[in-house]
Parts: structure tokens; C-alpha cells; sequence
């Protein structure tokens, strides 16, 4: 990773292992290279992202972590194909998505792709299980019941299967959209803040429920958040601030992770 | 606060423009109508004008009774006449006139124009009497010469000193176009032909040796009173227009009737603009719910509130009625030129645009368009301020949302309560009735669509399976989509509901007219053919019958002849038959009597209806009076009493007498239809023989059931190109809620862009969420308009008219509307597609 990190500013935390820079091969989820996304033209152009470089191997939990404005939304955008960057690529599950047209991105998201994001998002006229096995219909794949079950039971909502959003918590209501991302195991799946809009005590339990899908099942997760105690939950910690990564710490704990944060403030 | 209600409509400038082009459809129908008619108008007034206005007095036979418009044939009187009128002191100029019927054959072999076929014996010294003006040649001075029309002379190509066909009386005949004329200044009036004879050559033409049909006068109008004074009692004086020997009185009264029918599917489309309006400003309100609470939390009244959505509604409602004026009278100016295109010439007067067309198209524009917005402005004052500081609060339900049920339930017993009265109801004339119909319907589409969200559910789930079924998640999601709002998806179905209805009442009223023509003729005609004229219904010449009768092979061909008569005060309907004949190929329903009754007719027998006997308390053998036009009174004795079909497509008599008895007393002499039974002529044969009988077609029995109801199938074609401007306003309201929609589904579309959802999905959604509206519409429609049509057929039961389902017709409406729902669909679902799906993500 070394020489694809920005010069300037690397800040190593003690008990981090840097990762050897990994051949682009099948055990690299997403692959950033030098990506660069650049905001209106001229004079008033500004650079949200610059000349990010990153690999998130299969297996691991990612969060991408950085004040408002650093350009961590961005640059989950950017991996996720919701975005095109100005410069660089992206390769997921090793293809380039970066030149990659709307019906292609489609066929990505539905096999490569889950989103879990800060404001649910579930569709208010299908219950909870539909929910879930929505993506499974759009993509016209077989919908495996017990796999379904097992998804369902996973985020504690046996019970709830057939509420509607209306009828659910916030927390709840994220537990099924993290069952909506798990179901097509996907690839890689994006939070985006997933966290955001709960109490404390649901968020933890959605972020326990990511943890344990990474831990048993080696679900790829790239999470973005602002908040350092989530961000303890991941395996590995890319701090982004003004568009670069300043600092990319794996297995921080909260407290490690507030005193990164405070050395590069 | 004001600017804040105009700024609106400037911000959401498609969704402003579609609910405007509802209003301005409707209003330039309106518009249109009032223009096109009030033109038409202007035309025929300077027609009449110019027919009339140089002729001081029409001298004719006094008729017994007014026989209206319905016989043309009128009384002649001898030539004697004229001498008597040129004595009278003030009289300055008088003519003899014959104004009978002429058919002018084109080059193809059929009749030219549809008619009225004015045959005119013109002495040329007529002069200013006529309004007939020479364009090239000269009027006929004696026989086998004639006068045609401009029109006529144009269209077919005919020129002076051509030798063309015409049939006046009996076989046709060739004579030589000495002139072209105009009719004043037009080319011809309308669809009609006129061919001028020489007056003496008319007289034998016309089979009036001797005698003319009227004497026209100049001088001074005070020369009617002295000719009054001075003629005897059994001639009546008139002034030219009262006499109306060209009818135009019949081009004005078609001019008001297509105004009232042009103005009644005006006003249907506005009454469906009016739903459109509603819904979508309802819609804006609750879109604009946290803008008008954030107003309300800055210090806005409800009354400010109030304010600025009436005053969008009236900015909405003012524009689009001035537009939809200004497009009517391009309509109006259209349809005429269509019109001309398609020969019916009328005088060049200028576009009549009058004030009461301006006053009556803005205040049905603006009235309809702010009644509309009321209902969605009371409920934009109810938002709490509140509301500004929360996510996604909704506006509660206002009292006519609560107490929809209960208002549908009113409305519906209201409208069964005027339907029932104006269907059921003792002593209402059908033009009462009618009358009755529209508030009733439109009472009982209030009440449908009230109740119709509590139906939607239920009708999008049962519409949308196949659609799930076809289209898999998008299928669904439409489907449930369909049903996430049921009153705004039943406020948009219900204005197509309208247009359906409308136009499953017309097929099925029209399907039932078809069956009863088909069904009534079925017991009538015993013939193996039927000779009627070219267009179905215009009576023909009696020479026809005998020309067939001389087939070898004919066993039977004998006619119908019918004219006006008075019987216990009241105008009848009188039909000559030959007793000896009209058995084997007329059959009449005995009500009393028997077979017997034919031969009893020779004797001052007649036939008569079961309801002339039953209203004069006639039976067979009773005595009872008619009098002829002419004055004659016949002294008849009920030889039997028959009980035709109600339905009577053929139009029969009340009372049948003897075609000798008829042929002394009455005028009209040609036929309505004549009868034929040839099992052993071929078709063929008998058209050979009807070759000189240009006026006559040969049908066989099925042929003509089926033309006798053919034009059920015109008035259909007309009624459902009128109703398809009403289903064209609800397909804007449908475009509308869908547009709307997809904007306030904008972060849910990018979330299943997200997921997995192709570009193609998106837009199968869509589409199929607008084809279940359709569909809910075109169900509800079709539902409304059997039973309006049931009702209809109930009360209409005493006449004949029969229930019947075009099954068929339903089903190409119901694929209509899906296909409309299709085409509102295709702007939604582009914009829906191609939505950025971060943006879409990131959408408040």
C-alpha cells in the first residue's frame, strides 16, 4: 500500500500491519486506482477526491472514516459505480466499472453489489420479507426460501416478515435493508453511514449485524462513517481528509482511532 | 402571499401546462362549438336572405294542418291562379313556381349530392322572385333543357350544351344544360343540387299539367294583406321565409341541434378537465405541504393560505380559458374548411365571433377551474405550522375525505333519485328526459368517484396481476404503486371513467338500436328484396315497383306511400297500400282482426296501430275520420288493429288505408320503400330493370337490415370521436399523477436503480402502473355506462329499444384505454429512467 498512499501526511498506528501491495487478482474485492473526481470546471473547480488509491481485499471490513467535506462520500460513490471519477479507475471483482454503461452497471449491481444506506430506503408498499427478496426479483433469480430464512433470521425479524416499513423502528427498518444487501451476496456491500439515522442502541445492533456477516460468512463490507465507534467495528480504517487518505489503520480500537483523528487535525 | 401562489405555477411549469390543456380543450370546444354554429347561423340567415327577400308573398294551397317539415310534397294549385293573383291591386310582379324534386345523375351513374334535390319549373321572367343567378348561359325556355347548380356543374364537370341525366318524375331523362346558376351567391347550399326547368316543361316533368306548386309576388310587403282580402279562402298568403320552399327552416334547425351536441361533449370535456384540475392540484398541495406550513409558521392565515392556491387556480384557470377561446375559433374556422373541402358550401359571411361566445367560454373556463381548486385549497389551510419542523407529515384528511362515504352515499341516491325520475317519471317528454340524464350522470359519476378509492385497492390488485404476472418485480411494485394512494389513483381513473362511460352508454344504446332494427324488420319484411333510395331513407320513385314488377320471375313488387294526416286532432302518419299485394311481402302483427282486414281496405277500410286504437278506444269495425293535407276527409271503418314492433324501424303509419283511397286524397307520391318477392328473378335481373332509376337501390333482406341500421354505426363514429377529446383531457390528468409520482418517488427509484433495477424495469413499472389506472378507469367506466344504458333501455322499453352488450366494442374501449395509459405513460417513464441514480439517491 505504501507507495500508492499520498506522500505528505502517512500515519501509521503501532500495532497497524501495512498490507503488501496486492497483485489485482481474485482476492481484491475493489481496486481504486489514482482516482481523482473533479467538481465544475475552470476557476471553481474543486477536487472532492484526489488521486485516491486503495484495495479492499475479499473478506474484509472496510470503513472509510474523514470530517464532512473530506470527500469519504465521494469516494463510496466512486467505488460503488454510483459515481465516475474525472481520473482513475475502479475495478470490482477485477473489472473495470469505470467506463462501464447503464446496462452494464446494472448487471454489476444486481451479482456484485449491496447498499445499505442512511435512510433505509425500503419500498413502503411491500413487507418486510419482500423487502428483502426485492433484489432477487429484479434480477429474476431464483429466490432460495431457506437462504431467505436464514437471512431473515439473521437480523432478528422472523417475527416481523410481514410488517411494512411503516409498522417498523428505524432500527428495524435498517436490519431489513441490511437483510435486502445480504441476500444476493454480493460481491462487495456498501454502508453508506448506515448508522446515521438510529438511536445508539439500534445502531450498534445493525453494525453487530454487519460485523457478523463479515466474521462468518466473509461478507466484503466498505462502510463510510463519521463516527469513530463505528468505525471501531471494521477490520481496517481508510481516514480520508481533503480528498486523500492521510491515514489507513487496520484493527484500531475507538479510542486509538479518536487520537489518529486528533494527531491530523 | 399572493406571489407566492403565482411563483408556483411558474416553478412547476409542465405539471401548470398539462392542467391547463385540460381546461383550454374544453374551453375551445365550447368555444368552437359556439363560434361554428354562430357562423353557420350567420350563413344560413344570409341564404335565406337572399332566397326570400326580393319575393313580397307566396301564394299557395291552404293545407288542412301545419305537416312541419317532415313532407315536403305540398298541394298544387291550378294555373288560374296566377290570373287571379296578377289582378290584385299592388301586386307588381307575379310567377308561377313549381318547387318539386330533381335528381341531376353525375358521370359515374349515381345521383349527385345527398340531398335536398330541388327540382325548380322557373319562368324566366321570375326575375329578382328567385334567387337563382345565371353564371353562363341562359335559363331553359322549354323541354329537355335545364339549369344545374355551380356546385353540381363543377364537381361532375359538366358544361353548357352537355347533355346530362336527370330524374324528376319516373324513369330518368336526358336534357341540355343551357346554364350554370348560383343559389344568390353560393355555388350550391350545402349537400343539395338544384336543376332549373323551363316552367311549362316542369308542368309535364312534374306530372302537374296545368298547375303550379306556388305563385310568387312582388311589390310592396302591404300586397300580402290586399291578396289575403281578395283571393279565395282556400289559398293561404305567406311571406316567402314562412313558406320556405327551399327549407332552409331544416338547415337551421340542424345548425341548433349540432350546436346543442357540439356544446353537450364540450361540456362533458370541461366536467372531466374539472377532475383533472382537482386532482392535481391536490397533489400540489400535499407536495407543497411543508412550504405552506412553513408559511403558516412565519405568520400566514389560513385565509392567506386559501388565497394563494384559489389564486393559482384562477392564474391556471384565466390563461387557459383565454387559450382554449383563441383555439376555439381556429376549430370553428377549421371544421368549416373541412366542411367546404367536403362540398357542403355554405356563403363566405365572416367568422361570426360574438360576445356571449367570449363571456360564456371564460366563465365556464374560470368557474370550472376554481370550483376545482377549492376542495385541494380548503385542505392546504388545514396544515399545521408544525408541519414545516417534520419529515414527511402528512395533511390530515379534510371532512369530504372522512365523510367521503357519506357524501358518495347522497350523491349516489340524489343521482338514482333524478335518473329514476327522469327515465321513470309520468308526463316528461323525451327532451325532459334527456334532460334529466345529465345531471343524473353526472351526479352518479360524483358518487363513483367518491366511493372509488375504497374500490381501488382491491380493482389495481386484481387489474395488476397480469401485469405482475407479465412483468415480473416491476409488474409488482406497479401494481402495489397503483395502490399506495387510492384517492389520488381514483381521482385519475375517474376522469377517464367519464369518457368510458360515455362511451360504453353510446354502444350499448347503439348495439340495442342495431338488434331492434334488425330483429323489427325480421317480422315486417316477408320480401325477398326491398327498394329504397340511395341513402337508405329518402322515399322513392313509384315508377320503380313497376319497372320490377315487369321482371319475369317477380311475383310481387308493390310500395309504401306515406304522407301526413289528421286524425282526432292530431298530425298522423298515413300509408297507402295495394290491398291485393302488400300481404305476401309486408306482414302485419295481429292485434285484432285478421288477414281479412287487407280485403276490407278497398272498401274505406284501414288498418290501424294497437296504440291509435287504444288512445281513440277503437275496435275493429268502428268508425273514425282523417283528414288529407289538401283538406280531404276521409270517413274510414277499423278493419283491423295490427301491433307493430315498438322499435318501427321503417316508420310506419299509424293508420293503413288503400293505395286508391290514398292516391285521391293525398300528395306525396313517392314511395318510402317498395317490396319484392322473386324467388325466381335473379338480383341481377332486377337491377337491370331499375337501371333508369337512378334514386333506387335493390337490397335483399339482409342487406338491407343491416343499411337500415347503418347509421347507428355513423353516429356512434361521431359521438366517439367528440367522447375521445374527454378521454384525451383524462389521459393529461393520468401524465399528470404519474409525473407526479415518479418526482415524489425520486429517492425510492434511485434506491431500486441501486439494488439492481434496470432502465428498462423503471420504465416497465411505470407503464404498467399507469396501464392498471387506465384500466380502473376504463372498469369503473364500462360499469357506469351498462348501467346508465340499462336504465336507459328500461325506460326506453315502450319504444322497442332492446339491451344488448356489444361484448366486442367493450373489449377494444378496455384495449384502449390501455393503450392510453401506455402513451400517458411515456414521459413519466423516460424521466423515470433516466434519473441519475445518485442524484435520485440524494433527493429531499
Amino acid at each position: 500500500m505504501t507507495s500508492n498512499q499520498p506522500k505528505e501526511i502517512t500515519v501509521y498506528n503501532d500495532s497497524a500491519i501495512v498490507a503488501p501491495l496486492a497483485p489485482a487478482h481474485a482476492g481484491v474485492a475493489v481496486a481504486a486506482h489514482d482516482l481523482t473526481r473533479r467538481y465544475g470546471d475552470g476557476d471553481s473547480a474543486v477536487d472532492a477526491v484526489r488521486g485516491v488509491s486503495l484495495e479492499v481485499p475479499a473478506g474484509q471490513f472496510t470503513a472509510i472514516m474523514g470530517p464532512s467535506g473530506s470527500g469519504k462520500s465521494t469516494l463510496m460513490h466512486l467505488l460503488a459505480g454510483l459515481d465516475r471519477p474525472t481520473e482513475g479507475s475502479v475495478e470490482i471483482a477485477g473489472e473495470d466499472i469505470t467506463s462501464m454503461g447503464d446496462k452494464q452497471l446494472t448487471m454489476l449491481r444486481r451479482k456484485h453489489i449491496g447498499f445499505v444506506f442512511q435512510a433505509f430506503n425500503l419500498v413502503p408498499t411491500l413487507t418486510a420479507e419482500e423487502n428483502v427478496t426485492l433484489p432477487l426479483s429484479i434480477a429474476r433469480r431464483k429466490i432460495d426460501r431457506s437462504w431467505v430464512d436464514t437471512v431473515i433470521q439473521r437480523v432478528g425479524l422472523d417475527e416481523r416478515r410481514s410488517h411494512r416499513p411503516a409498522a417498523m423502528s428505524g432500527g428495524q427498518q435498517q436490519r431489513v435493508a441490511v437483510a435486502r444487501a445480504l441476500v444476493a451476496e454480493p460481491t462487495v456491500l456498501f454502508a453508506d453511514e448506515p448508522t446515521g439515522n438510529l438511536d445508539s442502541k439500534s445502531g450498534a445492533e445493525v453494525l453487530q449485524l454487519l460485523r457478523d456477516a463479515v466474521s462468518a460468512y466473509g461478507q466484503t463490507t466498505v462502510m463510510v462513517t463519521h463516527d469513530a465507534h463505528a468505525a471501531a467495528t471494521a477490520d481496517r480504517v481508510v481516514y480520508l481528509a481533503d480528498g486523500r487518505v492521510v491515514a489507513d489503520i487496520e484493527g484500531a480500537t475507538e479510542d486509538e482511532i479518536l487520537e489518529t483523528v486528533k494527531e491530523l487535525a | 402571499m399572493t406571489r407566492v401562489g403565482l411563483r408556483g405555477i411558474t416553478s412547476r411549469r409542465l405539471r401548470t401546462v398539462l392542467t391547463a390543456l385540460a381546461i383550454v380543450l374544453g374551453v375551445a370546444m365550447v368555444s368552437g362549438s359556439y363560434t361554428l354554429t354562430d357562423t353557420m347561423r350567420g350563413a344560413a340567415d344570409s341564404l335565406s336572405s337572399s332566397a326570400y327577400d326580393g319575393t313580397a308573398a307566396v301564394v299557395s294551397e291552404k293545407t288542412a294542418f301545419d305537416a312541419g317539415d317532415d313532407y315536403l310534397v305540398r298541394p298544387s294549385i291550378p294555373e288560374r291562379t296566377l290570373e287571379q293573383v296578377r289582378d290584385v291591386p299592388g301586386v307588381k310582379q307575379a310567377v308561377g313556381s313549381i318547387s318539386d324534386e330533381a335528381r341531376i345523375v353525375g358521370k359515374d351513374g349515381d345521383v349527385v349530392g345527398s340531398g335536398p334535390y330541388f327540382g325548380v319549373g322557373l319562368d324566366p321572367q321570375a326575375g329578382k322572385l328567385s334567387p337563382f343567378k345565371l353564371k353562363e348561359g341562359r335559363f331553359a325556355t322549354g323541354p329537355g333543357q335545364v339549369v344545374i347548380d355551380a356546385g353540381t356543374a363543377d364537381r361532375e364537370g359538366y358544361s353548357l350544351g352537355d347533355t346530362i341525366t336527370v330524374q324528376a318524375r319516373g324513369p330518368e331523362q336526358k336534357v341540355e344544360v343551357t346554364g350554370i346558376a348560383t343559389f344568390g351567391d353560393v355555388d350550391s347550399i350545402g349537400t343539395a343540387t338544384f336543376a332549373l326547368f323551363d316552367l311549362d316543361a316542369a308542368q309535364s316533368m312534374f306530372d302537374k299539367p296545368g298547375r303550379y306548386t306556388e305563385v310568387l309576388v312582388g311589390g310592396p310587403d302591404s300586397v300580402r294583406a290586399q291578396l289575403s282580402n281578395s283571393l279565395p279562402d282556400s289559398l293561404q298568403v305567406q311571406t316567402a321565409a314562412a313558406h320556405d320552399r327551399f327549407t332552409l327552416d331544416g338547415l337551421k334547425s340542424f345548425v341548433k341541434f349540432l350546436k346543442v351536441l357540439l356544446l353537450v361533449f364540450g361540456g362533458i370535456a370541461v366536467i372531466v378537465g374539472a377532475f383533472t384540475i382537482y386532482n392535481t392540484l391536490s397533489i400540489t398541495v400535499a407536495q407543497r405541504s411543508r412550504e405552506l406550513a412553513l408559511l403558516r409558521a412565519l405568520g400566514a392565515s389560513r385565509r392567506q393560505v386559501l388565497r394563494s392556491v384559489v389564486v393559482e387556480a384562477l392564474a391556471i384557470g384565466t390563461v387557459a380559458s383565454a387559450i382554449g377561446l383563441a383555439v376555439g375559433v381556429g376549430l370553428a374556422k377549421l371544421l368549416n374548411s373541412v366542411f367546404a373541402s367536403a362540398g357542403i358550401d355554405l356563403p363566405s359571411t365572416s367568422t361570426v365571433f360574438g360576445t356571449r361566445t367570449i363571456i360564456v367560454s371564460l366563465a365556464v373556463g374560470i368557474i370550472v377551474t376554481v370550483v376545482a381548486g377549492l376542495g385541494p385549497a380548503l385542505r392546504a389551510t388545514r396544515v399545521s405550522p408544525v408541519t414545516a419542523m417534520r419529515e414527511g407529515a402528512d395533511i390530515p384528511a379534510g371532512r369530504i375525505g372522512r365523510r367521503a362515504p357519506l357524501f358518495a352515499a347522497i350523491a349516489g341516491v340524489l343521482a338514482l333519485a333524478v335518473l329514476g325520475l327522469g327515465m321513470f317519471g309520468p308526463g316528461i317528454d323525451a327532451e325532459g328526459r334527456l334532460a334529466l340524464l345529465a345531471p343524473g350522470s353526472l351526479l352518479l359519476f360524483i358518487a363513483v368517484a367518491l366511493i372509488s378509492p375504497r374500490l381501488v385497492p382491491r380493482l389495481a390488485s386484481a387489474l395488476g396481476r397480469p401485469g405482475q404476472a407479465i412483468a415480473g418485480a416491476a409488474g409488482g411494485l406497479a401494481r402495489r404503486n397503483a395502490m399506495r394512494n387510492p384517492g389520488r389513483t381514483a381521482a385519475t381513473a375517474a376522469a377517464l371513467m367519464i369518457g368510458i362511460a360515455l362511451v360504453a352508454f353510446s354502444a350499448v344504446i347503439g348495439q340495442g338500436m342495431r338488434e331492434s332494427t334488425k330483429g323489427a324488420l325480421d317480422k315486417q319484411v316477408r320480401a325477398d328484396y326491398v327498394l329504397v333510395g340511395q341513402d337508405g331513407w329518402s322515399p322513392i320513385d313509384p315508377g320503380a315497383a313497376n319497372a320490377v314488377a315487369e321482371v319475369p320471375g317477380v311475383e310481387t313488387s308493390t310500395g309504401l306511400v306515406q304522407d301526413a294526416g289528421r286524425s282526432f286532432g292530431k298530425k298522423i302518419s298515413v300509408d297507402g297500400v295495394d290491398e291485393k299485394r302488400i300481404a305476401s311481402v309486408f306482414g302485419f302483427d295481429w292485434d285484432q282482426g285478421s288477414d281479412d282486414a287487407y280485403a276490407k281496405l278497398a272498401s274505406g277500410g284501414a288498418i290501424v296501430t294497437d296504440r291509435f286504437a287504444e288512445d281513440h278506444d277503437l275496435a275493429v269495425g268502428d268508425r273514425f275520420e282523417v283528414t288529407a293535407l289538401k283538406g280531404d276527409k276521409l270517413d274510414l271503418s277499423v278493419a283491423g288493429i295490427s301491433k307493430p314492433d315498438r322499435f318501427n324501424p321503417l316508420g310506419t303509419g299509424e293508420v293503413t288505408i288503400a293505395r286508391s283511397a290514398y292516391d285521391k286524397s293525398f300528395t306525396a307520391e313517392r314511395e318510402r320503400y317498395a317490396f319484392v318477392s322473386a324467388e325466381s328473378a335473379s338480383q341481377p335481373q332486377l337491377e337491370q330493370a331499375l337501371a333508369s332509376f337512378p334514386d333506387v337501390k335493390l337490397q335483399s333482406k339482409s342487406e338491407f337490415q343491416t343499411d337500415q341500421s347503418a347509421w347507428v354505426d355513423q353516429i356512434l363514429g361521431i359521438f366517439y370521436v367528440l367522447l375521445g377529446l374527454a378521454v384525451i383531457v383524462s389521459l393529461f390528468g393520468i401524465v399528470n399523477t404519474l409525473a407526479l409520482s415518479v418526482l415524489e418517488r425520486t429517492r425510492e427509484l434511485g434506491m431500486l436503480r441501486a439494488i439492481g433495477m434496470s432502465r428498462r424495469q423503471v420504465r416497465r413499472m411505470i407503464r404498467h402502473e399507469s396501464v392498471v389506472t387506465a384500466l380502473i378507469g376504463a372498469v369503473l367506466g364500462i360499469g357506469v355506462g351498462l348501467f346508465l344504458a340499462g336504465l336507459a333501455t328500461t325506460a326506453l322499453a315502450g319504444e322497442g329499444l332492446r339491451f344488448a352488450v356489444p361484448v366486442g366494442s367493450l373489449v377494444v374501449f378496455t384495449l384502449v384505454a390501455a393503450i392510453a395509459g401506455v402513451l400517458a405513460a411515456m414521459g413519466p417513464a423516460r424521466r423515470a429512467s433516466r434519473l441519475d441514480v445518485l442524484k435520485a439517491l440524494q433527493y429531499e
